[in-house]
This record gives structure tokens, C-alpha cells and sequence, in this order.
């Protein structure tokens, strides 16, 4: 009769019950041994019934031992608390229930004329049998009751302190499940695991980014027509500006600046071509931005050619002295061209003379005209 | 009795005062939460066998959410913590789910 009820378990119960099979089983084969057909069966309701034991809150028995000795402390006590019940069952609410049952089921038990001594071992499944499960038809009322009778035993309010501890436990625990499910109704961004909300910040900076070169976009264009004229006045300053750096450089303008005056002065006509370009290429080194050399003035397609004592600068002859004009940092300019082994090292090897002057203001007064690029045309831009 | 009154109590207070979980805390609450369901309803099942004890309650209550906390804070920091997260609510269902099952035998004896 039990035996069928077995297979009917859930799984979860079949899971527990193996797991408590092992140690269950031994002290209660023993017991029952010498007894009937029913008791062994009831051994193994026992056992499934057992399960509890998995239980924290089942493992209960072991803690109140130390304050009752007899009172459900050890599972082989058990049934000897049972029988003295009496006694023990005051001592604690929690338990009261417990001692009940006992009772009845210690009753039974004894009842089987040579169980007095299998008694006190009989203990472990003792309590189970009586409220956990279908019982031999004889057994079934009092389970039956007991169930509903614990849990209205349960409710029933009493300030002791296992119901005001089970009830502060549970305002905790109301109270964290409240503030659990708002917080999840409310900040639904909390609850989500680091990389979805990297991908959530991902895509928010992407629209920000967004919105914020349309701003730009947008302003830009709003400044333009806004101050149109503004506009046009600030772009021809620009390009004014412009067009003076590049005559600077490409030698079309006149300039004048702080800069340095090289004076070399070559009788016996020793220097090469080389020697100048050497020099020239120490000015530009050093920062210089505008160049005249003789009255002529030096750009980026002046050349040096001619032999030694005889050179040409864009095929026209120079005669010493060589006056260079150079505008740009004087000290530097004067640092560069005096370095051991530079420029005027190399002039005076070569048997020439040459000062180095640093000048608050040097005008380089030559210019050049600049012929239109036949070949070269500019690269239209991208935009 | 007492323990339903205290839900009752603690959900409205919930509710009264909307807290915010500290931001700290906010991956712990809902393992904790799991897990106190878990010692409640292991509470519930030793009642009804008989074996209820408050002090085993309190502390299988509170060493249930302080491991469940733990573990998922111990895989926060090996960076497993979701995985982690997952088992102990997993372990802590079945757990939940044995435990309703033999409060329903009690109660109804199927």
C-alpha cells in the first residue's frame, strides 16, 4: 500500500529520498526487522518521508539539544522523547506539535509487542510517518488532521518568540521583495548586465554625437546668413592676409624684420656655388622666412650655378662682397650659421672672409616677379 | 499568524516608503530575496513536520541571503557573476520547489 504511493512522489521528493536513503536506511532495516509485513513497509514510507532532513530548517533537531537534552536533540533520542513527551512538550512552541504526534506514532509503535527496545531506535522516522503520508488505513486520520492542524496550530496568534521571530523575518522579507519588484519596475537599467549597457551607451553617444554635428551644422549655417556681409568682410581680410604671407614668401613683396646681415667678402675669388647654398640652406634651417643676397632676392626656385669665384645666382654673376639680408630670429640665424663646421666655417676654409651681424631690422628690399605656372594647376579640393 | 502579519507589514512598508536599493546592492537584493523565499518555505515545511525551531529559522534565514549575496558577489568579481546569479536561483528554485512539495503532502497528502 505504501509501497505504490512510493513511484508516485515527485521528483523532487524521489531526489531527497535518495539522498537520505543511504544513512535512513540501516538503523531502520535493523529495527524492523523482527516486526510484520506493514512495519517494514512503513520503514520505507519512514524513509521517504525523511526527506525533511535534507531541510535547513529541518536539521532543527540537532539545535534545540542543547537546551532539552531529551527533546528531539538527536534523531535515536527522539523516540525516547516521544515517550516522554509529557515533560518535554512545554518547553518549546515550536515543538509542541511535534511531541503530539510522537506520541501517537511512539504509541503505535510500542504497541507491537517486541518493540519496547527497537523503540528508542525506531526514533528517526518516527515523527514522519504520523503527518507525512498515506499511512495503512488505520494510521490515516491522525496524519490527516495533523497537516491542517499544525498550520492552524501555526497561525494561531501567540507572542512567543519563534512566531515574532518568523514574523520579523517575513516583514524582511515582504518589505525586500517590495522594494525588489519597484526597482525593477523603475530603473529597468540597473537590472542589465555590463555589456548591454555598453551597447546602451554606445548608441546613446552615437545620437548624441549625431545631435550634436547637426548643431553645429545648424549653427554654422545660421551664423552665415546671419552676417553675410560680416562674412564676406572677414573672408577678404583673410584673404588679404593671406595673399601677404604668400608674397612674403614667394618673394613678390618687400619685407622687413629683425634678422641678420652676413657680409663675406672673397678677394681671391675661392668660393664655389656650393659654399652658398650651403649657407642659404643654414638660413632656412634656422627659421629665416625672407632672403635677399646681393639685390637679389632668394626664393624657393633661386639657384647657385656658375664655377669657383665665379658664381651666378639665377644666372646673374655676383661680385664680392656678398651681402646676405635674412629675415627671422637674429640669434638663432647667427647661432646656425657659426656652428663649428657650418656655413661660416666652411667659407673661411675655403679662404674667404665672412662676419655675422644680428640686426633689430633688416629690410630685404628686392623682389621677384612671379610668373603665372604654365604646367602646374592646383588640385581641386575634396569639397 | 504573526509571521503573515509581518508580510503584510513589511510589504507595506515596502510600498509607504519606497526606498532605493543602493546601487552596491542592487545585483544582491533579488539572489537574497530568492533565497529568503527558500528558508521561509524550509520554516513552513519544519513547522509542519514538527521540527520548526525559530533559532534554526533566524539563522538558516540569514545564512541563506548572506551566502546567496556572496556567491553572487564572489562571481561579480571573477566576472562570472550572472552565470553565478543564475545557479544559486536555480539551486535555491529546486529547493523552494522540494520544500512546496512536501508542505502540499502535508497539507493535502498528494
Amino acid at each position: 500500500m505504501p509501497d505504490d504511493r512510493l513511484p508516485s512522489d515527485d521528483l523532487a521528493d524521489q531526489v531527497a529520498d535518495d539522498v537520505v536513503d543511504g544513512p535512513a536506511d540501516d538503523p531502520v532495516a535493523d529495527v524492523h526487522e523482527p516486526d510484520d509485513g506493514p512495519q517494514d513497509a512503513r520503514s520505507d514510507e519512514a524513509v521517504d518521508a525523511h526527506l525533511p532532513t535534507v531541510d535547513d530548517a529541518v536539521a532543527t533537531p540537532v539545535e534545540p539539544s542543547d537546551e532539552t537534552p531529551g527533546d528531539l536533540g538527536d534523531d535515536h533520542v527522539d523516540a525516547g522523547d516521544a515517550l516522554v513527551v509529557p515533560a518535554v512538550a512545554p518547553v518549546d512552541d515550536a515543538v509542541r506539535t511535534a511531541p503530539a504526534e510522537d506520541v501517537s506514532e511512539a504509541g503505535r509503535t510500542v504497541g507491537t509487542p517486541e518493540d519496547g527496545a527497537d523503540d528508542t531506535l525506531v526514533g528517526p522516522d518516527d515523527d514522519e510517518p504520523a503527518e507525512g503520508t498515506a499511512q495503512p488505513a488505520s494510521l490515516a486520520p491522525a496524519p490527516t488532521r495533523t497537516g491542517w492542524r499544525a498550520l492552524g496550530h501555526a497561525m494561531a496568534p501567540r507572542a512567543t518568540r519563534a512566531q515574532l521571530g518568523a514574523g520579523v523575518l517575513c516583514a524582511l522579507l515582504g518589505f525586500a521583495v517590495v522594494v525588489q519588484v519597484r526597482q525593477n519596475d523603475e530603473t529597468a537599467l540597473a537590472g542589465l548586465r555590463q555589456s548591454e549597457l555598453v551597447r546602451i551607451l554606445d548608441e546613446t553617444t552615437e545620437r548624441s554625437d549625431e545631435l550634436r554635428r547637426e548643431v553645429t551644422e545648424l549653427r554654422t549655417e545660421r551664423d552665415a546668413l546671419d552676417s553675410g556681409s560680416d562674412g564676406q568682410a572677414a573672408a577678404l581680410d583673410s584673404l588679404r592676409r593671406s595673399a601677404i604671407m604668400q608674397g612674403i614668401l614667394s618673394g613678390r613683396l618687400p619685407a622687413e624684420g629683425p634678422g641678420v646681415q652676413v657680409t663675406l667678402i672673397d678677394p681671391a675669388g675661392d668660393l664655389q656655388p656650393v659654399t652658398m647654398l650651403n649657407l642659404l640652406e643654414e638660413l632656412r634651417n634656422a627659421g629665416a622666412e625672407a632672403i635677399q643676397l646681393g639685390d637679389h632676392r632668394i626664393t624657393a626656385s633661386s639657384s647657385f650655378t656658375g664655377t669657383k669665384g665665379h658664381v651666378l645666382v639665377d644666372g646673374v654673376p655676383l661680385r664680392t662682397p656678398y651681402v646676405w639680408l635674412a629675415i627671422g630670429d637674429p640669434s638663432t640665424l647667427s647661432i646656425a650659421l657659426q656652428i663649428p663646421g657650418g656655413a661660416m666655417a666652411t667659407v673661411r676654409r675655403a679662404g674667404a672672409t665672412g662676419t655675422v651681424s644680428e640686426r633689430d631690422l633688416v629690410q630685404v628690399t628686392a623682389t621677384r616677379v612671379l610668373l603665372d605656372p604654365r604646367y602646374a594647376t592646383p588640385v581641386q579640393d575634396e569639397e | 499568524m504573526i509571521a503573515v502579519i509581518g508580510l503584510v507589514v513589511g510589504v507595506v512598508a515596502g510600498l509607504a516608503l519606497q526606498p532605493t536599493v543602493p546601487a552596491e546592492l542592487q545585483p544582491y537584493l533579488p539572489i537574497a530575496v530568492v533565497a529568503a523565499l527558500d528558508a521561509i518555505f524550509g520554516g513552513v515545511r519544519a513547522m509542519l513536520d514538527g521540527i520548526f525551531d525559530d533559532r534554526v529559522f533566524l539563522i538558516s534565514f540569514l545564512s541563506n541571503v548572506i551566502v546567496a549575496a556572496l556567491i553572487v558577489f564572489l562571481g561579480d568579481q571573477l566576472g562570472v557573476g550572472s552565470q553565478l546569479s543564475t545557479a544559486v536561483v536555480v539551486v535555491l528554485g529546486i529547493r523552494i520547489f522540494s520544500n512546496a512539495a512536501s508542505i502540499r503532502r502535508h497539507l493535502f497528502k498528494a
